[in-house]
């Protein structure tokens, strides 16, 4: 699993402010990204430990790595800690509809803690219910919550979302996409 | 007296004159930190044109923080204080490039700046208020710069006594009017004024790839916690915004254009929020 200090990014800030510096760490993030194997899913945990706040400009530059590219890797959080910190992250991600995955290390494995930013409702409602059953293709949505839907392309419509949300991830299994949440639920 | 950043037009036509005699009416002067980051750009600029006479005027009026802002700018690498820790009442930094920004000295300064502003008071609004000003500097990089490899020269300072705190970026570079006409969505605006409101009212930013700009929302949101008063100068127009609690006041003025922009915050821990004259212990 890729995994990239963001207080070992030069220059080094506990408090991250203005698109210079944010543009200066994507560089380093992309080129940390280009040097490793994608591997644990297409991850890339960005560890915010030592980081008391970041500020929207910088944010953008440094996340729109992720969120402009239309191919992995998917970044996870780990260790956002600091009141600021999380304060700028939500107004940041609430501003552009956005959201991440902050997740915690159990044994080598990140655990989901919470999710940063809004979710529209559909989209909240179909990550709950993916969060609890592990894993589910839109069928078997559907079918758990026929009343809910007309048809399965609004389950496969809204999981497809929750893909590129980057909360969601998923895999071909025959004629059929099993969805699951990026990091583990629990 | 020349303490009021929507003074800087009305030094900039002394400048123009061509006079050095015309610069003599700021001797003995009183000046805000603002007008002395001016004072100490357009030195600079006459001094690289070639009018040394003119330089020299500026240099012998001995204002406060004018030769400290001098030094600054001529001074070529890194930028290191003497204190980089320190909590002084008033220092400078100048940005010319995007390396003077990603120097640690960039991010040093402005945390000099919130512990000198907090005083000993630990408060998360002066952090706030030192990331305001590492927001402001990054600004002339993007947006007084016409390009990358076209940049200008700014100050950034700071100004802290017991009662207030005040910090100022300077710039001699193309000003927002022009810097929002870059963007397809601000090309069809055509004052100095109606630039600044759209900074100030619209989130107005020039960045093709951003829809709205952050660097001034969060100016007002950490100002909504202070006594503050915000001045804006680019062009030939100047905003002025008084934040009184929950009651902000906008007041704008026109006046000869000035090359260049600037933003300057004051903050009064009592009464009202204005420049005061800068005087270095």
């Amino acid at each position: 699993m890729l995994k990239i200090c963001i207080t070992g990014l030069l220059p080094a800030n506990p408090r991250l402010n203005g698109a210079t510096v944010g543009e200066a760490h994507a560089e380093q993030v992309r080129a940390a990204i280009a040097a490793a194997p994608l591997a644990g899913g297409g991850i890339a945990v960005l560890d915010f430990g030592g980081v008391e706040s970041a500020s929207a400009s910088y944010l953008k530059r440094l996340l729109s790595l992720f969120f402009d590219a239309k191919t992995p890797p998917v970044p996870v959080l780990v260790n956002v800690e600091a009141a600021d910190l999380v304060e700028d992250l939500e107004d940041y991600l609430s501003n552009k509809g956005r959201v991440l995955v902050v997740a915690h290390e159990v044994r080598n494995e990140l655990r989901l803690s919470r999710l940063l930013g809004r979710m529209d409702g559909a989209a909240a409602e179909t990550f709950q219910e993916l969060a609890k059953l592990k894993e589910a293709t839109a069928l078997q949505l559907y079918e758990r919550h026929r009343e809910r839907t007309t048809n399965q392309t609004a389950w496969n419509n809204r999981l497809v979302q929750l893909v590129n949300l980057g909360v969601a991830r998923r895999r071909r299994e025959g004629r059929f996409w099993i969805y699951q949440p990026t990091v583990t639920t629990n | 007296m020349f303490l009021d950043a929507p003074k800087v037009p009305e030094i900039h036509r002394l400048l123009e004159s061509g006079r050095p005699a015309a610069v003599n009416k700021l001797a003995n002067a009183q000046i805000s930190l603002t007008v002395s980051l001016f004072l100490a750009l357009s030195h600079h600029l006459l001094s690289r044109a070639g009018n040394v006479e003119m330089a020299r005027a500026i240099a012998g009026l001995n204002l406060s923080g004018v030769e400290r802002g001098i030094r600054c700018l001529e001074l070529d690498g890194p930028q290191l204080s003497a204190e980089p820790f320190g909590a002084p009442s008033f220092d400078l930094y100048r940005i010319g490039s995007k390396a003077d920004l990603l120097s640690d000295e960039w991010s040093l300064f402005y945390d000099r700046f919130r512990r000198s502003a907090a005083n000993g008071r630990t408060s998360g609004m002066f952090r706030g208020v030192g990331g305001v000003l590492g927001e402001m500097g990054d600004n002339v990089v993007w947006h007084a710069f016409e390009a990358e490899d076209r940049p200008c020269p700014a100050l950034a300072g700071f100004h802290v006594t017991p009662s207030f705190a005040a910090f100022c970026v300077v710039d001699w570079g193309q000003g927002f009017l022009r810097s929002l006409r870059r963007s397809a969505k601000w090309a069809g605006l055509s004052t100095d004024g109606d630039a600044l409101d759209a900074v100030v009212n619209r989130q107005a930013t020039s960045r093709p790839d951003e829809e709205v700009g952050g660097g001034f929302k969060q100016l007002f949101n950490s100002l909504l916690d202070f006594n503050g008063v915000v001045i804006l100068r680019s062009g030939s127009c100047a905003y002025r915004l008084e934040n009184h609690g929950d009651i902000r006041q906008v007041t704008v003025r026109e006046s000869s254009s000035t090359i260049g922009s600037s933003v300057t915050v004051v903050i009064a821990l009592h009464g009202s929020p204005l420049e005061k004259e800068l005087v270095i212990a």
